[in-house]
C-alpha cells in the first residue's frame, strides 16, 4: 500500500507543487478522484550540538528512520533534504518544503552521547500552518553501535504517521483557478483580517463573506468586543461555510499571591469593557513572611494592605505570555494587639506601580510576576526613618524628605484564575 | 518555565523586606489623638535593649506656663531587666543627640517581689534646675528604703542625691504607702501610709525638699486604722484630707478601702483593680492590665479604655490647669526605641473612650 508507484509519485508531486503555491491559482477539480494520497513531508536529520555519532552513522539512523516510515500504510512519503544545512527560520524551512514539493517538513536532530542521544522532533504543517510535533525523544542503549542498526522508531514513526493522515486527492488536485464564497459565522460585529486586503466585521446577523480560492489553506484572526481574539487556521476545500469558535473574554480574575518576604495575598481583577483594561481590588496581609531587614527571619506584624489598580494589558488576550502595566493606591490598616482597627499612623498610604507578565499555567490557571516599586507616604517623617535602624532608610527604601519613600524592590509573584 | 518560576522565588526571598511598621503607634492611636504631645525623645537603646525589657519612661515634671509651649526633652528610662529594675537619664546633648546616661546606672533587684505590687514607686518631683526622682521601697521583702536621684538639667549626670533605710521622718513607723501630690506652683506634697509595726495606722503628710533631705518633717495626723489587714498598700487622699485610699491585693484580688477622718475604711464595691493614682478631680484611676479605668470618689466606674501601650506618667499642673501624663515607649526594632510624651487635661479623661 505505502508503495507508490513512480508515475503517482511524480504526479503527486506536481500537484502537491501546485498546491502549495495555490493561493491565487488553485481551483477545487470537479473531476477529483476519491481515493487518498499520502502526504508529502521534507525530512532531514542532522547532529545536535554534541553527537556522538560520525556522519556515517548518521546516515544509517536516515536511512532507518526513512525505511521505518515507508514501511506504514498512508504514512507520508519522505523527501530527503540531504547533505545541507537545515534553514534555521521557520520561513526558510517552509520554502525549502515548497521547493521540494511538499506540504510539510520534520526536523531530527540528534544530541547526546551514543550510548544515550536524545532525539528532539519538530515539524510543521503547511497546509494548516501549524507546528504539529514538537517532543524529544531519548534512548539509552547498552551497546550503541550494535543498537544504532535496530533502530525502529517505534516512538517516532507513530507520531508523524498519526499528524500526518493521507489527504483526499481533491487536495492535490490541478485545474483553473476556482473561487468559493465562503461564509463565516460569529458573534456580530467580530472584526476579521487577513481574508481579505482590508477587515471585514461581521453583520448583525453573524455573517460575513468572502470571495476566497479553492482549495487553499488560509489564516484569519478574529476579534470582537467581550471575546478572546482568535488566530484560526483552516484548509478550504471546497466548503462554503465556517462557523468560528469564540470564547468570552475573562471578566474576572482571581489571584493568590505573595509580596516579597513570602507575605501574602489575594486580589480580584475586573475587567473594564471595551478595552484590555482592568481594576483590581488586592489584599495584602503581613502576619507571616521572612525579612531580612529585621532583626528576625520571620515577621508578623498586625498589619495589612489594600491596593486598588488600575491596569492596561499590553498583549492580546489569546497570547499565551501577557504583559501588563498598572497603578494605584495603597491603604495600610492595622489591627495591633490591644488596640483598635486603624488606618496606620506611621505610613497612612502609597502609589504602587506595576508591571507584570503572566504565563499559563494549567486550564484557567495561569501564573504571574509582577514588579512594583512603591512610594509610601508618612506624616512621621522622623520616626519613619529611624524605623529602619542603622540603615536609616537607605535600603531597601530610598528616603525622599519629608515625608515620602520608595521601596524600588518590591515583586509580587502568584497563580491567577481566570473566570 | 519552572527555572524562571524557581528564580522569581528566589528573588522574592532576597528583596524580602518587613514593611516599616510601628505597633505602638497604632494600638493607642484611639487615645492619643485626643492628647497633645509635649514631648519626644529618641531613638534610645536603653538597656537591655528594646525587645527583651519592660521599659517605662518618666519625663521630667512640666514647667511651661501653658500646654502650647510644652517641650520635654528628658526623663528617667525605668528598665526592668535581668531580675532587678535600672534607672537611667534621657536627655538630649548639646549637640542635639539623644543620649542616656551610661555610668552608676542604679540597680534595684527584684528579688523576692510581690508580683502584685510595682516594688518600687517612681515619682518625678518638681523640676527646677535640677530632675529629681524618688525612689521607695516600702516594707517587704526590703527594708523601708527611700532613694533620691537627682539629674542636673538639662544633661545629668544622674547621682544619688540622698537615701535612707530608716522610716524617714516617721521615726517609729513604716512606710506603707507614699502618694505623690501635684501642687501648682510649689514643691509637690507627699502623703504616707504608716504602720506603727504592730497595730496602728497613721497617716501623714511631707513636702518635697531637694535641698539636703528627702524630706522635710510634717505632722503626723495620724489616728488607728485597724482594719487594713495587709503590710503594703497603694495610699492616696484627696487634697483637702476629706477622703482617703488604700489599695491592696487580698485573697486573690484587689480591693479598694475608703475613709474620711469621721468614718472608718469601707472596701469600694465598685473597684476591683489596682488604684494608681487619685486626680485632683477626685477620680481614682487605674491602669492594671493595660486598660485606664477611672472610678468616681465613691468607687463607681465610670470610664474604661484599652491604652494600647501607654504608660501612665503622673498627675501635674501646667500654668494652673492639672494635666494628666502618659508615656509612649515605640520599638523602632534594633533594639532602639523613641519616648513619646502626651498630655491630657485631668478635666478630659471622663471622655477618653468616646
Amino acid at each position: 500500500m505505502i508503495g507508490l508507484s513512480a508515475r503517482s509519485v511524480l504526479v503527486l508531486l506536481f500537484a502537491a507543487h501546485g498546491v502549495l503555491f495555490a493561493q491565487d491559482q488553485a481551483p477545487a477539480s470537479e473531476n477529483a478522484p476519491s481515493d487518498k494520497a499520502p502526504r508529502r513531508i521534507l525530512f532531514k536529520m542532522e547532529k545536535g550540538l554534541i553527537s556522538g555519532y560520525s556522519d556515517d552513522e548518521m546516515t544509517v539512523l536516515k536511512r532507518s528512520f526513512m525505511t521505518a516510515l515507508s514501511e506504514v500504510d498512508g504514512a507520508p512519503s519522505a523527501i530527503d533534504y540531504g547533505a545541507r544545512p537545515f534553514p534555521a527560520s521557520l520561513a526558510d524551512r517552509n520554502k525549502a518544503a515548497r521547493e521540494a514539493g511538499a506540504d510539510c517538513w520534520l526536523s531530527m536532530k540528534v544530541s547526546g552521547l551514543r550510548g544515550s542521544p536524545s532525539i528532539n522532533v519538530v515539524s510543521w504543517d503547511l497546509l494548516y500552518n501549524v507546528k504539529s510535533l514538537d517532543f524529544t525523544a531519548a534512548r539509552s542503549e547498552g551497546f550503541s553501535m550494535l543498537d544504532l542498526f535496530r533502530e525502529r522508531w517505534e516512538d517516532v514513526v507513530p507520531a508523524v504517521v498519526k499528524r500526518y493522515p493521507a489527504l483526499a486527492s481533491h487536495t492535490y488536485s490541478r485545474g483553473p483557478p476556482g473561487v468559493v464564497t465562503l461564509t463565516i459565522r460569529a458573534v456580530p460585529g467580530t472584526t476579521i483580517t487577513g481574508l481579505s486586503p482590508k477587515a471585514v466585521t461581521v453583520g448583525a446577523d453573524g455573517t460575513a463573506f468572502f470571495e476566497l480560492a479553492s482549495p487553499a489553506p488560509y489564516s484569519l484572526r478574529a476579534a470582537a468586543r467581550g471575546y478572546v481574539p482568535s488566530q484560526t487556521s483552516l484548509y478550504l476545500d471546497g466548503r462554503t461555510e465556517f462557523t468560528l469558535q469564540q470564547a468570552k473574554s475573562a471578566w474576572l480574575r482571581l489571584d493568590a499571591a505573595l509580596l516579597d518576604g513570602f507575605f501574602p495575598g489575594v486580589s480580584a481583577s475586573f475587567s473594564i469593557p471595551s478595552i484590555p483594561a482592568f481594576a483590581r481590588l488586592g489584599f495584602t496581609t503581613f502576619r507571616a513572611g521572612m525579612t531580612i531587614n529585621q532583626d528576625q527571619i520571620f515577621a508578623s506584624l498586625p498589619l495589612s494592605q489594600i491596593t486598588l489598580l488600575l491596569g492596561l494589558y499590553l498583549s492580546p488576550e489569546d497570547n499565551a505570555t501577557r504583559f501588563y502595566v498598572g497603578a494605584g493606591p495603597l491603604l495600610r490598616v492595622s489591627l495591633p494587639p490591644g488596640g483598635a482597627f486603624t488606618v496606620d499612623r506611621l505610613v497612612p498610604f502609597g502609589v504602587q506601580v506595576v508591571a507584570g507578565v503572566e504565563f499559563p499555567l494549567a486550564g484557567k490557571l495561569r501564573t504571574f510576576a509582577e514588579y512594583c516599586p512603591t512610594g509610601y507616604s508618612t506624616p512621621e517623617p522622623t520616626l519613619f526613618a529611624y524605623s529602619f535602624g542603622n540603615n536609616n532608610g537607605t535600603f531597601p527604601y530610598f528616603n525622599f524628605p519629608p515625608t515620602w519613600a520608595l521601596n524600588p524592590f518590591e515583586i509580587r509573584i502568584g497563580v491567577r484564575w481566570v473566570l | 518555565m519552572k527555572a524562571l518560576g524557581l528564580l522569581l522565588i528566589l528573588c522574592l526571598g532576597a528583596v524580602g523586606c518587613a514593611p516599616p511598621y510601628i505597633a505602638e503607634l497604632n494600638s493607642s492611636a484611639a487615645l492619643t489623638r485626643q492628647m497633645t504631645m509635649v514631648g519626644s525623645l529618641g531613638p534610645l537603646n536603653p538597656l537591655g535593649g528594646s525587645s527583651q525589657a519592660t521599659i517605662r519612661f518618666l519625663p521630667v515634671k512640666p514647667t511651661a506656663a501653658s500646654i502650647g509651649v510644652l517641650s520635654i526633652q528628658s526623663g528617667f528610662a525605668v528598665t526592668e531587666y535581668a531580675g532587678s529594675d535600672y534607672l537611667q537619664f534621657a536627655y538630649v546633648d548639646s549637640s542635639g543627640q539623644p543620649q542616656l546616661t551610661s555610668t552608676n546606672t542604679p540597680a534595684f533587684s527584684l528579688a523576692g517581689a510581690d508580683p502584685n505590687y510595682p516594688l518600687y514607686e517612681f515619682d518625678v518631683t518638681t523640676t527646677t534646675a535640677t530632675a529629681n526622682i524618688v525612689v521607695v521601697s516600702p516594707n517587704n521583702p526590703l527594708p523601708n528604703s527611700t532613694a533620691l536621684y537627682s539629674a542636673t538639667l538639662p544633661t545629668g549626670p544622674l547621682t544619688l542625691f540622698n537615701s535612707t533605710n530608716s522610716d524617714l521622718v516617721f521615726f517609729a513607723a513604716k512606710v506603707l504607702g507614699v502618694q505623690m501630690v501635684p501642687q501648682p506652683g510649689i514643691p509637690d506634697l507627699f502623703n504616707f501610709l504608716l504602720w506603727d509595726g504592730s497595730s496602728s495606722w497613721a497617716e501623714g503628710s511631707a513636702a518635697a525638699n531637694v535641698a539636703g533631705s528627702v524630706f522635710t518633717a510634717g505632722p503626723v495626723t495620724g489616728y488607728p486604722l485597724l482594719s487594713i489587714p495587709v503590710r503594703r498598700a497603694l495610699y492616696y487622699r484627696n487634697p483637702l484630707g476629706t477622703l482617703s485610699y488604700a489599695s491592696y491585693f487580698l485573697g486573690g484580688k484587689w480591693i479598694c478601702d475608703q475613709w474620711s477622718p469621721t468614718t472608718p475604711p469601707v472596701a469600694l464595691a465598685g473597684v476591683s483593680n489596682r488604684i494608681d493614682a487619685l486626680l485632683s478631680s477626685g477620680d481614682l484611676l487605674s491602669t492594671e492590665g493595660g486598660i485606664l479605668r477611672l472610678y468616681d470618689p465613691n468607687g463607681t466606674q465610670v470610664e474604661s479604655v484599652a491604652l494600647g501601650g501607654l504608660q501612665f506618667c503622673y498627675e501635674a499642673y501646667v500654668g494652673s490647669t492639672p494635666y494628666v501624663f502618659f508615656s509612649l515607649a515605640l520599638n523602632l526594632g534594633h533594639d532602639n526605641l523613641m519616648f513619646r510624651v502626651y498630655a491630657v487635661p485631668t478635666s478630659s479623661m471622663r471622655s477618653l473612650g468616646g
